[in-house]
């Protein structure tokens, strides 16, 4: 049973371009509720687990509250990169101070930004996610594996697939109201799969109205902390996402983008250093499984069974489609997160999960994302159709190398079948059927 | 997980007059003067790439290692911050993996002038064609494989070569222009008789 103790508050201190440091409030700047967890687990989060989730919830509320550099081209030369400096209070500072520079490199790669992390004692009980209330019962069965679910269609398709063999603890993180209504509509569908358990897991973040930068980079570290941190609350090291391959690579569509402008959140490398970071907290290897990331978003897709359709037809890929906070809020439709659904759940066979009136528009002949996914797509059929498709893929595409460890064979052969699904799509894809002769010159 | 990519379309100035010479089909040879023109005010405009020839030594002894682990060479960290310097280092990895051989065999000036020249390449994407690209096609101007054979012809462009030169003598862009294109000279009579067009 959890000692009874007031609320906490914790307070960080953050400061940009070596500005004077400003404080975080996370009860008053930024929410962080984990409280239905705790109770799921019948026990207070392990120490390294609690200042995990903090940190992570520190570091996004930072990464909304400053704005980005300007993005105008020729504007010296600068890139959209910020300099941020925080001091989190935390349970343990030694352990963090001691491995802050494995949390500053995933940092970095996910945002772009140098960070510089320092670590405080934080008083006791001062926590948000300290537990002021006894517990009850752990109702979650021994042997559930720790899966991370967003709500999208990838996490649902294999959430769907691994209940076939397993039971779940889905660990979901919403921002609003919305986000938590369809999380926990999908998964009710889901439960429809199999005998197996799915026990859902729920955490609460939001950020006040007060943020100004929407790009939220570091949302990858805020969705991986709270999984790996309630599998250790499970007390299991591993953690299993499911993301496909194409959407985790997530190669630039254009070369006019910069660094993580082309999203990182679920890419092999920033799996790879979270692995490293909760390795090094715990002093035990940490295993982030995805089975997924040799997989085409459709391959994944098929991989659900039909039982689950119905719940892969309530989730929400859109870009904009939580964050608007508006009941049935449609997805746009012409957005990369739109468009790769329509181009997978096609290729897949499954066009009609979507309804015809699905999205807000409903031929984005004139998006530019699409423009850009199909000179994508392009460019990679053209380095596959060379003698080195690797090394030609590496030239035309040098981020390809972040890849590593996935093999080069591997890789190139997802990106082989991605633009076979492009080509069999041709005449049913709504989006290419109306782009006439200027869609089928450029697929 | 939805992405929220962002995706950068607008076009400086001089790269806008590479647009309208694009959708006018106008000859590679006048497009790609008017690239090695945008090219060289981009560069003058973003500060160049001053350390171009330390980033050719990092390439050369990475290649030479075989420690190309990522799309940045080993040490490049503060490249973040400054657009062009981070597109030669994206540059220098991928010719580091992709042509560790051929970097063996040359020496530092000429590893120096390769990177130059697909630093050219890679900027002209990155400010300019990656942000047309889209439109031309969308708008029907040209298929991808006959805009891709395009560009490609354009930034074989002797011109563009010539900057790259330029650049390596004036790597923070200051006073960068670019060649102009030398013509052979045609004597009065001759061009009394000359064929407009041919002029």
């Amino acid at each position: 049973m959890g000692a009874s103790r007031p609320p906490g508050r914790l307070t960080a201190r953050f400061s940009v371009s070596g500005g004077h440091p400003q404080p975080l409030q996370l009860s008053c700047q930024a929410l962080l509720d984990g409280h239905s967890v705790t109770h799921r687990l019948a026990r207070e989060l392990p120490y390294e687990a609690a200042d995990l989730i903090e940190i992570a919830v520190s570091v996004h509320a930072i990464d909304r509250l400053v704005r980005r550099p300007s993005a105008q081209p020729a504007r010296a030369g600068v890139s959209w990169a910020r300099d941020l400096w925080a001091q989190v209070p935390v349970r343990q500072p030694w352990l963090w101070s001691a491995h802050a520079s494995l949390l500053t490199e995933l940092l970095t790669w996910l945002t772009d930004d140098s960070w510089s992390l320092e670590f405080c004692q934080l008083p006791g009980g001062a926590g948000p996610l300290d537990e002021s209330q006894g517990f009850l019962f752990d109702t979650v069965p021994d042997d559930s594996v720790p899966v991370l679910f967003s709500g999208g269609l990838d996490s649902a398709a294999g959430l769907a697939a691994h209940l076939l063999a397993s039971n779940a603890v889905a660990i979901s993180v919403d921002t609003n109201n919305w986000m938590q209504h369809v999380q926990a509509r999908v998964l009710s569908g889901l439960q429809a799969v199999s005998d197996h358990q799915c026990v859902p897991l729920r955490y609460r973040v939001s950020v006040g109205r007060s943020s100004v930068e929407t790009s939220q980079r570091s949302r990858g570290l805020l969705f991986l902390a709270v999984g790996t941190a309630t599998a250790w609350a499970l007390r299991q090291d591993r953690l299993r996402v499911f993301e496909n391959g194409i959407g985790a690579i997530n190669l630039p569509y254009l070369r006019s983008q910069f660094g993580s402008q082309a999203t990182r959140s679920m890419h092999p490398r920033t799996l790879r250093l979270m692995e490293q970071l909760a390795a090094a907290i715990s002093s035990r290897p940490f295993h982030l499984e995805a089975p997924a990331l040799n997989t085409t978003k459709a391959q994944l897709i098929e991989t659900a069974p039909a039982v689950a359709e119905p719940a892969l037809a309530l989730t929400v890929s859109c870009d904009t489609g939580f964050s608007a906070r508006v009941r049935d809020h449609a997805p746009c439709g012409a957005c990369t997160s739109c468009l790769l659904r329509r181009q997978a759940l096609h290729a897949a066979g499954k066009a009609d999960l979507d309804k015809a009136d699905a999205y807000r528009d409903s031929s984005p002949l004139r998006s530019v994302a699409l423009q850009a996914m199909l000179w994508q797509a392009a460019r990679i059929r053209a380095c596959l159709d060379q003698a080195d498709p690797w090394t030609a893929l590496v030239s035309e595409f040098p981020e390809i190398l972040d890849t590593a460890p996935l093999a080069p064979a591997d890789v190139t052969s997802l990106y082989r079948s991605y633009i076979r699904e492009w080509d069999s799509i041709q005449s049913s894809f709504p989006v290419s059927s109306q782009l006439g002769r200027q869609g089928k010159a450029a697929l | 997980m939805p992405d929220d990519d962002r995706i950068p379309t607008s076009l400086a100035g001089g790269w806008r007059k590479v647009l309208r010479y694009l959708q006018g089909r106008e000859p590679a040879d006048r497009t790609a003067d008017a690239v090695t023109r945008a090219l060289a005010a981009t560069l003058r405009a973003t500060n160049g790439v001053p350390g171009i020839r330390g980033i050719a030594a990092r390439m050369q002894d990475a290649a030479a290692a075989g420690s190309v682990s990522g799309s940045r060479l080993p040490g490049s960290a503060e490249a973040r911050r400054h657009v062009p310097t981070d597109v030669a280092e994206r540059a220098a990895a991928a010719l580091a993996a992709g042509m560790p051989g051929e970097l063996a065999l040359v020496s530092s000036p000429e590893a120096a002038l390769v990177l130059a020249r697909r630093l050219l390449d890679d900027l002209a994407f990155h400010y300019g064609f990656d942000r047309m690209a889209p439109l031309l096609i969308r708008d029907g101007t040209y298929g991808a494989p006959e805009l891709q054979s395009l560009l490609a012809e354009v930034l074989a462009s002797d011109q563009v070569s010539k900057l790259a030169k330029r650049l390596l003598n004036r790597p923070d862009g200051v006073g960068l222009r670019a060649p102009s294109r030398s013509r052979p000279r045609v004597a009065p009579e001759n061009l009394l008789h000359a064929d407009l067009g041919e002029i």
